[in-house]
């Protein structure tokens, strides 16, 4: 990388190439598409993506055909707690109390990690995005009362307030179908709790850019304000919102694992990695840790892989963090 | 300056009135019925209501607008006043009005001469107020089979079917009022008739041939005063004052929070500072050799670091712990058991805390200052530990500001798992166990340590740091 330059000189390349021309988010896509760490890490999540939607295959199988059994119906209390072994795909990873395989526990967890982490995020990005472009555009009492909202909710520490929304939702009837007291309700309380940090960061940015020459310009030639906001501010912030999602998704990840431990996650039974880790708890002392290992290494490589794309993703599309 | 501080006082004021708002809304409007969880799913509603009335759980959630039908004894004797369903006739009429016997608060040892009997709390209760709305749809009566018509014509009159009360009354008399001409049958069950008024209610009690001047009925009478006895107001001044009780082991939570946070600060006070230290240690090493392997590792093993689950920290740190000292590993029945837990929390925030500094520190090193100092001949050593660690301090301070709840409030992951009575631990068992004064005074002492840490801080910065704009 060269030192100090903000205009993305190609260094490699033969040097008589038109340098201009080139905008951020090529720049961004070449610089990615170059980066081998970032394209095994996107690799890892694609294999994960995968494994989710083959998860969401067996599950429509397993609801619409009797032939396939539910992941409940294949306790087997013949074959409870059994080691590692290579005798079949089942027994790669051991069975648990129940004697379900537990390398299957694994990979329908990932489903309900990713839907978790996804879900949250599509709720969290927009709702900080706009709130924050709102908030840093048209200022005056806007800004004070969308300042006034993220600084109250930033004031109660996340976990708390994830506790207390997955407290109040406990008996909360069904909201548009969404049982509040099952996934949906994870993803909802984490999507509510995790908007601000993109909020902030886009208000700051918005504001920088509410003073730029071609927003005045734009302004000049009287293009109504939110057709400014719309067409020459959002889009230049776009990049703090995906750089934003990969790093909340490990952010979500990371709380549904800890509030099912706490028993305010996923439902019990739902094969999740959190459940998994609540139920092995004790599993260690007893010499049995199949079960935690593999859900702790699920998590493990899915965290690592979304952490480190993250932090190319932000070095590939915000030149102002580069060569720090 | 002071009107900057005076102004980000008022801002913190908001922001503190903002999150009673918030927990407001989440403990209070929820929908939920919070008196079964602590009476019983299957409680009568009279019980329920005497359980809503005790703990200030059925007033009017923001504006007290509202009056509630109360009926006085008039009688003297040593009884206590009650309502009660004839079960002869299946009656639940009592029950249907949630009647309840006030009952002095044994606190303030008042001896009240008049005793009472209250029902619901009801929006601008007055004499016109249809019955269905005391009743809030639960119906009246059952409906009792009448006995097969026999072909042999029977001189007995058919019993009495109907929603009466039964007043025990304290001089051991008791009055039964019939309140079927104010109800209808629908279906199996006498609902009120659309028509029926409060009033008339009323009156079927205060002229009801036997009474004779035993019992009184009619509406609380509201004053302008009590437009602010609402939850809400109820609410602000309990989280302030912290003056509420546990609902579960009715101790005060002041009690509580000063028998409690001492555990937790002798978990989270040296983890804090030895994790502090530590990783300051750490980043300031990994900055010195930036760019060469030895960061390279120190990075990639803090993102590794960063990646383990908090819960496998602790469930492995402790089986580790099971197998070298089994005693050490659970609970805190010997002092040196904390030691396991602070370790745990150590390693596990390193991860993260070495990557920030390190951002911090790299972030001064690239500064025109440090250029100077080593063009002057300033050791290395010297001006990273001597000149940017001074120049580190804000971030870092900020940061730790920022974990300042989490210092009283203890790992709430740790304590439950190594089972360590502090704060974190029992706030989750008030939330198993629905102990909302408890689980609301927590998130306020939380919420309220941090406004107050971030006020100060920010107040700090602008009388220390003159590159921060008043703004």
């Amino acid at each position: 990388m060269t030192p100090k330059n903000t205009i993305p000189a190609p260094a490699d390349d033969s040097g008589a190439q038109n340098v201009s021309g080139r905008s951020l988010w090529s720049d961004a896509r070449r610089r990615i598409l170059r980066d081998p760490w970032a394209m095994i890490c996107l690799g890892i999540i694609v294999l994960y993506a995968l494994i989710a939607i083959g998860g969401l295959c067996y599950e429509f199988a397993a609801e619409n055909y009797d032939s396939v059994p539910t992941f409940e119906e294949t306790s087997d209390y013949d074959n409870t707690n059994r080691h590692p072994s290579l005798e079949s795909p089942k027994l790669y990873l051991g069975t648990d109390w129940a004697g379900k395989s537990v390398l299957y526990k694994m990979l329908l967890g990932v489903k309900v990690s990713l839907t978790v982490g996804f879900m949250a995020n599509i709720i969290a990005i927009p709702l900080g995005v706009i709130l924050g472009a709102l908030a840093g555009f048209y200022g005056k009492w806007i800004d004070t009362l969308i300042v006034w909202m993220f600084s109250t909710l930033a004031s109660i520490p996340g976990i708390m307030l994830l506790i207390a929304l997955r407290y109040a939702f406990q008996d909360a009837p069904p909201v548009l179908g969404m049982d509040l007291n099952g996934v949906a309700g994870v993803c909802i309380a984490l999507g509510v709790v995790s908007w601000i940090g993109t909020c902030r960061l886009v208000r700051a940015e918005v504001m920088k850019i509410r003073e730029l020459d071609y927003v005045i310009a734009a302004r000049a030639i009287g293009t109504p304000k939110f057709i400014i906001m719309l067409r020459h501010v959002i889009p230049n912030i776009l990049h703090l919102a995906i750089i934003n999602f990969s790093l909340g998704f490990v952010w979500a990840v990371k709380s549904e694992v800890i509030l099912s431990y706490l028993g305010l996650g996923v439902p019990v039974g739902v094969p999740s990695w959190g459940n998994m880790i609540n139920a092995a708890r004790t599993d260690l002392f007893m010499g049995r840790w199949w079960e935690l290992t593999s859900a702790v290494g699920a998590m493990f490589f899915l965290v690592l892989a979304l952490n480190i794309l993250g932090d190319r993703l932000r070095d590939a599309l915000d030149p102002k963090l580069r060569n720090v | 300056m002071t009107a900057y501080i005076l102004r980000r006082i008022g801002w913190s004021i908001l922001t503190v009135f903002g999150v009673m708002l918030i927990t407001f809304a989440l403990f209070r409007a929820m929908p939920g019925d919070i008196a079964a969880a602590h009476v019983g799913q299957k409680a009568r509603q009279q019980d329920r209501a005497e359980w809503l009335n005790r703990h200030g759980y059925d007033r009017p959630k923001w504006v007290n607008w509202d009056g509630r039908l109360v009926i006085v004894d008039n009688t003297v004797g040593i009884k206590p006043l009650g309502a009660d369903d004839d079960k002869t006739t299946g009656s639940q009429a009592a029950d249907a009005l949630a009647l309840f016997g006030e009952k002095p608060d044994p606190e303030e040892d008042r001896k009240t001469d008049t005793l009472r009997l209250l029902g619901r709390f009801v929006g601008s209760l007055n004499t016109k107020t249809r019955l269905t709305e005391l009743t809030k749809g639960h119906p009246l009566a059952k409906v009792l089979k009448q006995p097969e018509p026999t072909s042999q014509p029977t001189t007995r009159p058919a019993p009495v079917n109907g929603p009466v009360i039964v007043f025990s009354l304290r001089d051991g008399t008791s009055l039964k009022v019939n309140l079927t001409t104010l109800s209808t049958v629908v279906k199996d069950k006498f609902v009120p008739k659309a028509d029926a008024t409060c009033g008339d209610l009323i009156n079927a009690i205060n002229n009801h041939p036997d009474n004779k001047g035993r019992i009184t009925a009619g509406i609380t009478e509201w004053s302008w005063r009590d437009i602010f006895d609402s939850q809400f107001i109820d609410h602000m001044v309990n989280s302030v004052t912290f003056r509420a009780r546990s609902l579960i082991i009715k101790k005060k939570l002041t009690e509580i929070i000063v028998d409690r946070a001492p555990v937790s600060l002798a978990l989270t006070i040296p983890a804090m500072a030895a994790g502090w230290a530590l990783a300051l240690f750490i980043s300031s090493f990994v900055a010195y050799y930036r760019g060469t392997i030895l960061d390279k590792v120190g990075v990639f093993l803090s993102v590794l670091g960063m990646c383990i689950p908090f819960l496998a920290f602790m469930i492995y740190g402790q089986w580790l712990m099971f197998t070298i000292a089994p005693t050490r590993a659970y609970g805190l029945a010997y002092r040196s058991n904390v030691y396991l837990p602070i370790t745990i929390m150590v390693v596990a925030g390193l991860g993260g805390s070495v990557r920030f500094y390190r951002t911090v520190i790299l972030d001064q090193v690239n500064q025109d200052y440090v250029r100077t100092a080593r063009a002057k001949g300033a050791s290395l050593p010297a001006v990273l530990f001597k000149h940017v660690l001074k120049n580190c301090m804000l971030p870092i301070l900020t940061n730790l500001i920022l974990a300042l709840p989490f210092l009283i409030m203890g790992s709430l992951l740790v304590e439950t798992y190594f089972g360590i009575p502090g704060l974190g631990d029992l706030l989750l068992t008030s939330i198993n166990g629905r102990d909302e004064p408890v689980v609301n005074a927590m998130v306020f002492l939380m919420a309220i340590i941090y406004t107050t840490g971030v006020m100060l801080a920010d107040i700090s910065y602008a009388i220390f740091d003159p590159r921060i704009r008043l703004t």
